[in-house]
């Protein structure tokens, strides 16, 4: 390897050690050290700077995302075949216990619809949505995050919550024209309001740029338990109310974490729900500090 | 010589950025097996370390901080983390150039370790000094060990371009 370029590879080092490097080193960190400063001061404009860059790249990241992702999706299928009779035999146990739930819930139903009747009560608001492609995934230890095909073309807006299935996935942080930036729940910025309906038990939920969540703030241990499911609780406006978040599970140490329901890294497309005060049905004025 | 044979002769030399721009891009896609691809390898600075390494010259500050900037969008961390990043990676290898001899396979490995360590370490710091969050040491070790183990096989991808430009 050493006799592939050695001739020139020193004739660079001799360069780069005969040239004044000082002043371009503190122009580089002080340029480094001001765009960070501007990330703190002004992270809008930096957010959208960085969006119309993805914009322009998405092009590029889309060609070389779906042919990685093909193959990728390929092994997955393959190794599904090869699996397909425990897989089957894991199902058929799944499915048996739907079907006894999906009875209770039949009731559970028709209960709930009767004592909305005789309460009077509003029916939920039905968030109109859009189905957008996931064409890059940073899965990295200092963030998580997915770009989205879809962007203000779209009517998508910042902090739009997106979901899958009724599961919360993430939030909108940038807006590109064309694409955006989809934070994951496992990143380490997120915190989610939630409930542990059964228990009325509310929750703070963070990320910590890992497969799981943890949780925040929970005054009394002895009430949560493996397997409890967690729901957005609707808290602060920034998402909506019960939305499956994951289930509880206990660690080997006894401390309890949160499996979110769906890793990002499994899906294709995502739903983004329309977030804008109409939508979410606030037509009076408000204060732009606790909806915007 | 015309300015089209100036320019033509002169493109070998975008090569190094190229192709760390379109590693960099491999990075956020899915190229990790079912199961393991909660973390990916750091492609991208491998390959960028690996220029800095062999050329320095063409992989000069511009080229570094064009990396750096591309990587905060691609990846969506902080915008600056990665331009101060990889400037450090740039001052640390060029510092340790100057007390190397030739460079055999296992230097540049751990030049390249060096770098994904720094380049996490740097990401790190600003995001939990801005935000002040929860961040797993598990997954800063096992993103560096992934991105080391993986490291050969950019390597040896950029030793035929680097053997091409020489030639």
């Amino acid at each position: 390897m050493s006799g592939i370029s050695n001739f020139k590879r020193v004739q660079s080092i001799i360069r780069e050690r005969t040239s004044n490097n000082k002043l371009i080193t503190i122009l580089s960190f002080l340029f480094a050290f001001t765009l960070i400063l501007s990330t703190i001061v002004y992270p809008n404009i930096n957010n959208t700077i960085k969006a119309k860059f993805v914009d322009y790249s998405s092009g590029i990241i889309n060609a070389l995302y779906s042919p990685i992702n093909t193959v990728n999706r390929s092994i997955t299928n393959l190794y599904n075949i090869i699996n397909v009779y425990d897989l089957n035999k894991k199902l058929m146990a799944e499915n048996k216990e739907y079907k006894l739930q999906n009875n209770e819930l039949v009731i559970l139903r028709h209960k709930n619809n009767e004592y909305k009747k005789l309460l009077n009560i509003v029916n939920d608001i039905e968030f109109k949505f859009v189905t957008a492609k996931i064409i890059s995934r940073s899965n990295l230890a200092y963030t998580k995050s997915v770009i989205l095909m879809a962007g203000k073309n779209k009517n998508i807006i910042s902090g739009s919550p997106v979901i899958y299935d009724k599961s919360l996935i993430g939030y909108i942080n940038e807006v590109g024209n064309t694409s955006s930036r989809l934070v994951s729940i496992t990143d380490s910025k997120v915190k989610i309001p939630a409930l542990i309906i059964d228990k009325d038990l509310k929750i703070i939920v963070s990320g910590n740029n890992d497969k799981y969540l943890e949780i925040l703030n929970l005054s009394n241990l002895s009430l949560i338990k493996d397997g409890d499911k967690v729901f957005t609780s609707g808290d602060g406006n920034k998402y909506p109310e019960n939305l499956f978040v994951g289930t509880v599970r206990q660690k080997r140490n006894g401390d309890f974490i949160i499996e979110p329901f769906y890793d990002i890294n499994s899906l294709s497309y995502v739903n983004i729900l329309n977030w804008s005060l109409v939508n979410r049905g606030i037509d009076i004025k408000t204060d732009s500090i606790f909806y915007d | 010589m015309s300015m089209y044979s100036i320019i033509i002769s002169n493109l070998k030399y975008l090569i190094p950025l190229f192709t760390t721009f379109i590693f960099t891009i491999i990075t956020i896609t899915p190229i990790m097996p079912i199961g393991y691809e909660s973390l990916a390898p750091l492609l991208g600075v491998i390959s960028m370390a690996f220029w800095i390494i062999h050329r320095p010259d063409i992989m000069g500050w511009f080229f570094v901080i064009i990396i750096g900037f591309f990587s905060d969008v691609f990846y969506g961390s902080i915008l600056g983390s990665g331009i101060l990043a990889s400037i450090t990676i740039r001052i640390v290898i060029t510092k340790l150039l100057y007390k190397l001899e030739p460079i055999n396979i296992y230097h540049s490995i751990l030049y390249i370790s060096t770098s994904i360590i720094i380049w996490l370490f740097v990401s790190l710091f600003i995001k939990f000094l801005l935000n002040i969050e929860f961040f797993s040491l598990y997954n800063f070790f096992f993103q560096a060990l992934i991105s080391i183990i993986i490291s050969p096989v950019v390597i040896f991808f950029q030793l035929y371009l680097l053997k091409k430009i020489s030639s």
